[in-house]
């Protein structure tokens, strides 16, 4: 039967990369949100280079913000395996337990001792 | 916007260099994210989203892309830098075409791959293909950044390998003197130049695969081989291609580059005969670097050196040098944190062609080591403190001797001056506060008084400086060699 507490710690591992995911994944969405709006400003520049630019940041920034949501879905994938070995080890113990007490309930009578 | 001239360029310059610092920090980010994913997928029984997604990442060409969209912007801001010159010079100016939807000339483009396809097929008769490759030299010297671009859009991998193959492949027939095939290497080198100082990072990295010849190799490197120093001992393990961090130059209160020659250093290949000349002319000239090294808007870099008449050539080398596994440059470099050194090391390597093999570091007749090299970090190895004046001040060097007076002299006189050492059989013990003090070694003239000459070391400035008189010199030093200043 596989340790409850390797279970637990297993699935805290997890939680913790899903929760650095979620910055990760942050950070990403957003990366170029600045540079697309200054690529935008017409105080800046106008004309069809800067028009092919915007563009061209705009694409970009989709691609990551396409990197981020699948992060953020891989995140949800690890928490919600993390919750599964959490109530794995739940079982586990409650098992181990079970087992400990029927142990118990059969451990022989004493045997006499010398004469 | 005809007639106007009112572009931002400081701020449209900020812009840029925002758009490019996005790419470093993007690749970060995606190594972060790579490194969580490993660090999850032991922990898991089933596939993560992200794996069950049967297509390319994407993010590597986001990065990419950035770096040309930075140095697209730079390029069209050198337009209305112009537009803004011929304005102050009371010229019409209209700076809208720094925006225009292209600024190539198709027809330029169409005109310089005709050129080459030509040349692919072409039967040069008995005179080799150099006359045609000086032909397309000069085509494509006609040609703008994004025109090259374009060139090299229209060229297949392919086609790039076997117009790098005609450029360096010099392999006359021998039998005839009138044949004449590929380019030299100064030739050579201004081709490869003219696109890597000019084309986007994305296309850079097309013609790095297709002509490694750009690439002075290190393989060959004592330090390579040995994994240290042959003569420090420093550690060299885990040497690799890496861009360094930091300024090209450091620059002063005045925003212009203030170069601290003395703050450079040789690093771990066996090369001080090089480096001490390099720093004797800064030393000299303080202005020389910056006026020898420019650094490119797609993040390549162009030093100037000068081929054996005197002529210079600007050689362009990719961003990347030798780094130690913690990414710092393992070759030249500056306490300062300065890049030069390590690109001007790198454009030395790819130009010396002076290199006769042999030395004595204990691997004499050893192939691997001591062979005659061109091109490549192991041709720097182990030479003479006159040969590299050519290359980097365009005249030749003086010996001059083993005379003390001669070599302070020269150095009052404005020259840069070298003092080697001789081997430890022919040396005492030196004084015992001389910490820098080695044999074998070329050292370059700081300072020199009545009496005494104060030389430094190339291993750099922790290694201190020494100061001489008259009798320490005939004792502990060899033969002196006067540089001229650089051109």
């Amino acid at each position: 039967m596989t340790d409850p507490d390797a279970l637990e710690a297993r699935a805290e591992q997890l939680r913790a990369c899903a929760r650095s995911a979620r910055v990760k994944a942050g950070a990403l969405a957003t990366h170029l949100d600045s540079l697309e709006k200054s690529a935008k400003d017409d105080t800046l520049w106008r004309g069809p280079y800067p028009t092919t630019a915007a563009g061209t940041l705009a694409g970009y920034r989709a691609l990551l913000r396409g990197a981020a949501d699948l992060l953020n879905e891989d995140a949800e994938a690890w928490q919600a395996r993390a919750g599964r070995l959490d109530r794995d080890a739940d079982a586990a113990r409650k098992e181990l337990a079970k087992q400990q007490a029927e142990e118990a309930r059969r451990e022989p009578e004493p045997s006499p001792g010398p004469r | 916007m005809s007639g106007e001239v009112g572009f931002d360029i400081t701020r449209l310059d900020t812009f840029a260099t925002a758009v490019g610092n996005a790419s470093p920090t993007l690749g970060s980010l995606v190594s972060d994210v790579a490194t969580l994913r490993s660090q999850a997928r032991p922990l898991l029984d089933d596939l993560m989203p992200s794996e069950q997604l049967c297509r390319p990442d994407d993010l590597a060409t986001v990065g990419t892309g950035l770096l040309d969209l930075k140095a697209e912007i730079k390029r069209r801001i050198g337009i209305l830098a112009a537009a803004k010159l011929a304005h102050q010079l009371g010229l019409p100016v209209d700076e809208s075409a720094a925006f225009a939807a292209t600024i190539a000339d198709r027809a330029k483009v169409d005109g310089a791959l005709r050129e080459i396809r030509e040349l692919f097929g072409k039967d040069t008769g008995s005179n080799g293909n150099r006359d045609d490759l000086d032909h397309l030299q000069v085509v494509l010297a006609g040609l703008g950044p994004e025109e090259l671009d374009a060139v090299v859009d229209g060229l297949s991998d392919e086609d790039l390998s076997r117009l790098g193959h005609l450029v360096s492949d010099t392999s006359d027939s021998g039998w005839k003197w009138w044949d004449h095939n590929g380019l030299e290497r100064w030739e050579r080198l201004d081709f490869y130049g003219n696109f890597l100082s000019q084309v986007s990072p994305s296309r850079i990295e097309r013609l790095a695969g297709a002509w490694p010849q750009i690439q002075p190799g290190f393989d060959s490197t004592d330090s390579f081989l040995d994994g240290a120093n042959p003569q420090t001992g420093e550690n060299a393990t885990g040497m690799h291609w890496g861009t360094p961090d930091g300024p090209l130059f450091p620059t002063g209160a005045d925003g212009r580059p203030d170069v601290d020659g003395t703050k450079a250093a040789q690093g771990t290949f066996g090369d001080c005969w090089f480096v001490a000349s390099t720093l004797a002319t800064q030393a000299a000239d303080p202005g020389f670097a910056a006026d020898h090294l420019r650094a490119n808007a797609n993040g390549t870099v162009s030093v100037k050196m000068y081929d054996g008449d005197g002529h210079a050539h600007w050689i362009t080398v990719t961003g990347d040098v030798p780094v130690n596994s913690s990414g710092e440059p393992i070759g030249m470099h500056s306490d300062d944190g300065a890049t030069w050194p390590a690109y001007y090391e790198k454009a030395f390597a790819l130009a010396y062609q002076d290199d006769d093999g042999g030395a004595p570091d204990d691997h004499e007749g050893d192939d691997a080591y001591d062979r005659t090299e061109q091109g490549s970090y192991g041709a720097l190895e182990w030479d003479f403190p006159d040969h590299a004046a050519p290359y980097i001040t365009g005249h030749g060097a003086d010996g001059l001797g083993h005379d003390f007076d001669d070599a302070r002299d020269a150095f009052r006189d404005g020259h840069p001056v070298l003092i080697s050492t001789p081997g430890e059989d022919d040396t005492p013990d030196p004084p015992g506060d001389w910490d820098g003090y080695v044999n074998r070694h070329v050292y370059y003239v700081v300072a020199a008084s009545g009496d005494t000459i104060t030389v430094a070391n190339p291993w750099g400035p922790s290694s201190g400086q020494i100061t001489m008189n008259s009798d320490q010199f005939d004792t502990y030093f060899g033969d002196a060699t006067a540089m001229d200043r650089a051109q």
